[in-house]
């Protein structure tokens, strides 16, 4: 690939290449199965703050 | 078929409470996206429930070892060590409207149903609105109108946009070049 090329995808931070799930598989089956290799990844989750504030609920 | 990841085992444990408890509630938040094509990682989850269910989820939740870091007539929010459950609680017709209209699913944690993805991109803009350091609730409205821009019922999605005052995003995000 020369480096101006135009007809393969750019690869850079935040500029990866979007692949829409197939749709042949069961979406929360295809979810399940990311969680489990994100979880093997980091087994505890981060804190994360608390609880939602005072906000407009209009739905 | 049985969960592999330990969120699906959490939301497996909290579809089978809720249902013995014969509460209504439907996903919404981030593991809602998935059945409307957009399936990305996620930590907590997030449900739409009757306003008059909370007392009895509240009491089923820390049977279950959870425990109340917020509540009020419109929230509740549930942590179990570093595992997290947040509710909203439908009370106005806007809400109980898009939880008696949401769709039931098959999946590997149990039969669940979610908010139609018209409904989910109005609770993210009602998130946003609330807190506009939630960014990735921005990236997720972003990626339900890309992902079912072809099926979205578009009064219905303005008709959001209105009521918070952002109409003008709206236009911003359709003409958002893919």
């Amino acid at each position: 690939m020369t480096p101006n090329s135009s007809d393969q995808p750019l690869l850079a931070s935040d500029a990866g290449v979007v692949t829409p799930p197939a749709d042949t598989r069961d979406p929360f089956t295809a979810l399940d199965d990311l969680m489990a290799v994100i979880e093997a990844l980091c087994p505890q989750w981060p804190a994360r703050s608390t609880a939602a504030g005072p906000g407009s609920f209009r739905l | 078929m049985a969960a592999l990841s330990r969120l699906g085992r959490q939301i497996e444990e909290l579809v089978g409470a809720l249902n013995r408890l014969g509460v209504r509630f439907a996903l919404i938040g981030g593991l809602a996206l998935t059945p409307h094509k957009v399936i990305r990682a996620t930590q907590d989850i997030d449900m739409l429930t009757d306003a008059i269910s909370a007392d009895d989820i509240d009491q089923e939740l820390l049977r279950l070892g959870y425990r109340c870091i917020h509540r009020s007539a419109e929230a509740g929010n549930y942590l179990r060590g570093d595992e997290r459950v947040d509710f909203l609680y439908a009370h106005r017709p806007a809400a109980r409207h898009l939880l008696a209209g949401a769709a039931e699913f098959t999946t590997p944690f149990g039969v669940l149903r979610v908010v139609s993805p018209e409904g989910l991109i109005g609770f993210k803009l009602q998130a946003l609105v609330n807190d506009p350091r939630r960014t990735q609730d921005l990236a997720d409205i972003r990626a339900l109108i890309r992902a079912n821009r072809a099926t979205l019922n578009m009064a219905e999605v303005r008709e959001f946009f209105r009521l918070f005052d952002r109409e003008a995003l709206l236009e911003e995000l359709l003409n958002d070049p893919e």
